[in-house]
């Protein structure tokens, strides 16, 4: 139509080029921030009803577009706490006010911060943002607070495994000892094993055998070998052996004794002595697993072991690929203390963008729908790792060009316009 | 993939070489230490590309190990049991020293003779009371020496215990230390190295069996399978007796309440220098001096004196008894009660009446054998002398044989202390080659070879070489990319 929509249509074009090359200039400047997406330029064209002969330019929209479903390179990092999520989901963090944010940066580290006189520690990212979680211990959801300084509540033994090889060759010994036998009874072997009791203490449990009868295979009918397992506690022991039995108190204390018989001719138990509860002093109970017991022609041998540990300071925390923080205790304990939670959305390129590499909700994301690491199509976590940013640096500096020289045609075509209109004053002189 | 992926990746190449650099330099600086084992790394393929160290691991035998353990223990125990015999042996001396019991008996039997020979003679009566000291100064020392080696057993067994305490105390450290690093995944094959130096360690005390549990927890058990470590180090007792003689019996020595030698023991143990001392202590040293003692009370009986009592003499006749007046034995030369065996050894004297009077060994002291009181009776003398011949049973159960004259039954005694030692001496041998073969097969197995490390060297050097040219390609790649004008 006129000259005039020239110079509209191609400052609109210059317009969306620069818009372009600040959207370029964001992704090389953050081309090696962790968690960081990359801005896509995209243009439309608008252009206006045409009529008769005439052409009427229109102009070019820009629109911005965050490629936040795209994953960045993962590159590995010396932190246990630094977290990088292989597949879908969005760690949930939280600002000091409390509102969930998302976002893909998990270089986490501790950062204790003082409110009101109490101090509390965060696992927080390096925009300060906190992570996230559900409590193991409590179910409690919200910001992490790690137990740091703070004693760990001690776990009782609830279960403990004897794998037992009981010699056959062994003399039989007339009766098993009982807490309150004398010093120097006869028993055939003897072991021992630590278990925890509510308040966390260590209490060593002897365990006895004794085997108190032959079997024999070719009796009628056939009798089988009888071993008594007799089970006390150290503690109640009398200069570390018999008897059992507090003196003062007259208390017996723990005794307990299960029989176990065997084949004399295979070696295998009868009957399976199975799980046994054993009652401890201070009114709790252990269940053993007694399931491998052998009486063999072969050298006494016991392995046992018990779950639980005691009381303790927290050290060091590690995040496991289930996104489960866990605090090993000095003793050496892992206690599991939070269960990290990830965010999923139908549509994550519609994410509104914050400060510090995280992300809202709108209206086009949809509702965040959470979920366990690693679990329904939620992306597992790889610890000592961090995901980098998705830029492609020869991408963007191929766009750069392109775009810069695009900016030059559109101002060429404003420079013809602008010179066609010097044409048409200089028409009069 | 894009051109900075690939520069990371080259860049989690460089970190890798170098780690893995770090441990070749700890492996070679190690490479003249025997206990320490062979360090490398776990590498894994990233997600997207790149590679990263995922642990450190170190080479391990377990069997080999427990073999090397084994025979520390067993190399400890005959050490232990032959240090002990050799300080008895140096006392008594070997069979041809003028010291011991049966030469000394010899002696006394000659001097014996000589006296026969002469019993007039005051100077061949002096002679035989001399000999007669010789051999009881030869029974004395051995005794003395005997039951101070069972001291020094019991010394050592003390500092055995604690040690055993000690030990016991800084594996729990480290157990814990290592259980701790394995479930942060930090390294801990340095701490491992020092646990297992700690198990050889304790190998010389008792023999170990070794368990490991989940989470690289270990179990210790004596080879018996009395718990010495599981969770917490269990305590090891002994106390040891103030003094020894022939009639003390030693005190048990107690792992987690359970004690690990003797006869009442439900589980012994089988090597170890503890099982090499208490071998000794209550066996080995017992019943060498349960022979002493057999040739010390054959000796007082012997030289005995045994009459009936005569109203009209007031004296006591070398007569046959009857039933109104039986026979009655008393002491002779030697002083002590007669019929003791246990530690007869230990208290045999000469009687100090025979020190003054040499002619009562002739004449008799509460028995009057010389009725005529001639100087040249030689009756007494002649049935002294043929006891040392007379064939007679002794306690078979003791090792030095069961039938024999007491100066056979003396020679046996010592040629038995004799091979004892030369047994030892030979268990030292075979335990000392079968440990130098086993740790040298170990050492085969898990420790470092500077060949290999050096070859993994220059593989790494090439490694690094080649992800470094990947970066300064990358990096000419990029330039061009920003000379486009």
């Amino acid at each position: 139509m006129s000259i005039n929509g020239v110079f509209r249509t191609s400052v609109s074009g210059m317009n969306a080029q620069a818009n372009r090359l600040s959207a370029i200039s964001d992704n090389i400047g953050n081309a090696d921030t962790e968690g960081y997406k990359r801005s896509e330029t995209e243009f439309s064209s608008l252009i206006l009803p045409q009529s008769g002969g005439q052409y009427n330019s229109g102009s070019v929209s820009t629109h911005i577009r965050k490629t936040i479903s795209q994953a960045g390179t993962t590159a590995t990092t010396s932190s246990a706490t630094d977290v990088a999520i292989q597949g879908d989901g969005f760690f949930v963090v939280q600002d000091g006010s409390g509102r969930d944010y998302y976002t893909r940066a998990g270089s986490f580290v501790e950062k204790t911060q003082n409110n009101g006189g109490t101090e509390t520690t965060y696992l927080v990212n390096s925009a300060g943002y906190r992570l996230t979680g559900t409590s193991l211990t409590d179910g409690s959801a919200g910001a992490i607070e790690l137990p740091v300084g703070k004693l760990i509540a001690p776990t009782q033994t609830k279960s403990a495994d004897f794998s037992l090889q009981l010699p056959a060759s062994s003399e039989v010994v007339s009766a098993a000892p009982t807490a309150t036998s004398a010093a120097g009874a006869a028993y055939t072997k003897k072991t021992s094993v630590v278990v925890y009791n509510q308040l966390g203490e260590a209490r060593t449990l002897d365990v006895y055998l004794t085997k108190t009868a032959d079997g024999d295979a070719t009796a009628s009918p056939a009798t089988d070998d009888t071993w008594k397992i007799s089970i006390f506690d150290q503690a109640q022991s009398t200069n570390g052996g018999f008897p059992y039995t507090n003196v003062a108190t007259g208390d017996t204390g723990v005794h307990e004794e299960f029989t176990a018989t065997f084949n004399p001719v295979t070696g295998k138990e009868t009957s399976g002595l199975g799980k046994q509860a054993i009652a401890l002093a201070d009114g709790s109970s252990v269940d053993v697993d007694f399931s491998s017991l052998t009486q063999y022609d072969s050298d006494f041998s016991a392995k046992l072991t018990a779950d639980g540990n005691p009381a303790g300071y927290i050290s060091d925390f590690e995040i496991s690929d289930q996104g489960v923080v866990n605090g090993v205790m000095n003793t050496g304990n892992s206690i599991p203390l939070f269960q990290l939670n990830l965010a999923r959305f139908s549509a994550p390129d519609q994410l509104t963008a914050g400060v510090g590499n995280v992300y809202s909700a709108s209206l086009a994301s949809g509702t965040p729908e959470i979920g366990v690491p690693g679990v329904n199509g939620f992306g597992a976590l790889q610890s000592n790792a961090l995901e980098q940013s998705n830029v492609d640096l020869s991408t963007e500096l191929t766009d750069m060009i392109q775009s810069q020289r695009s900016y030059g045609a559109n101002s060429k075509v404003f420079q013809t316009g602008s010179e066609i209109l010097d044409v048409i004053i200089n028409l009069k002189r | 993939m894009s051109l900075l992926s690939a520069l990371s990746n080259a860049r989690s190449s460089l970190a890798t070489v170098s780690a893995q650099t770090a441990l070749v330099s700890r492996n070679i600086g190690n490479a003249q230490n025997t206990a320490a084992t062979r360090k490398y790394a776990n590498l894994s393929a990233g997600a997207a590309g790149g590679v990263q160290v995922v642990s450190i691991a170190q080479s391990q035998n377990h069997a080999l190990f427990q073999s090397m353990t084994s025979a520390t223990g067993g190399l400890a125990a005959a050490n232990a049991m032959s240090d002990s015999l050799t300080s008895i042996q140096n006392v008594v001396g070997d069979v041809d020293a003028t010291t011991t019991p049966s030469n000394t008996l010899t002696a006394l039997q000659a001097a014996l003779s000589q006296y026969a020979v002469s019993p007039e003679d005051p100077q061949t009566a002096r002679a035989a009371i001399d000999a007669a000291k010789d051999v009881v100064n030869s029974l004395n020392n051995a005794t003395k020496a005997v039951q101070s080696a069972r001291k020094d057993a019991d010394d050592q067994l003390t500092a055995a215990a604690s040690d055993m305490n000690d030990i016991l105390s800084q594996f729990q450290a480290l157990n814990d230390g290592i259980v701790k690093g394995t479930a942060t995944g930090s390294d801990v094959t340095d701490l491992v190295d020092q646990r297992d130096q700690l198990v050889t360690k304790l190998s010389g005390y008792v023999g170990v069996n070794v368990q490991v549990r989940s989470g690289n927890d270990m179990v210790l058990t004596t080879d018996s399978g009395i718990t010495l470590f599981e969770t917490t180090a269990r305590s090891v007792e002994f106390t040891p007796q103030t003094a020894y003689d022939a009639t003390v019996t030693g005190s048990p020595f107690k792992i987690d309440g359970v004690s690990v030698s003797g006869a009442n023991s439900a589980m012994p143990i089988k090597s170890g220098s503890v099982y090499g001392l208490l071998t000794f202590r209550d066996e080995t040293a017992v019943t060498y001096q349960g022979q002493l003692d057999q040739i010390a009370s054959t000796l007082v009986d012997d030289f005995s004196e045994s009459g009936t009592y005569n109203a009209q003499t007031g004296s006591f006749d070398p007569a046959t008894g009857t039933s109104a007046s039986p026979i009655q034995k008393f002491q002779g030369l030697f002083n002590v009660a007669l019929g003791s065996t246990v530690g007869a050894a230990g208290s045999i004297s000469v009687d100090p009446a025979f020190d003054n009077d040499p002619t009562l060994l002739r004449d008799g002291q509460t028995v009057d054998y010389n009725t005529t009181n001639s100087s040249g009776f030689t009756g007494r003398l002649n049935q002294l002398i043929s006891a040392f011949s007379t064939q007679r049973s002794f306690d078979g159960s003791l090792g030095a044989g069961s039938q024999g004259s007491i100066i056979s039954y003396a020679g046996s005694s010592t040629a038995w202390l004799q091979a004892q030692r030369s047994a030892a001496k030979d268990d030292i041998d075979y335990q000392s080659t079968l440990l130098s073969g086993t740790k040298s097969a170990l050492s085969d197995k898990t420790g470092v070879n500077l060949d290999e490390e050096m070859t993994n060297l220059l593989d790494l050097e090439r490694s690094y070489q080649a992800s470094s040219k990947i970066i300064s390609t990358i990096g000419n790649m990029v330039d061009s990319l920003l000379n486009i004008r």
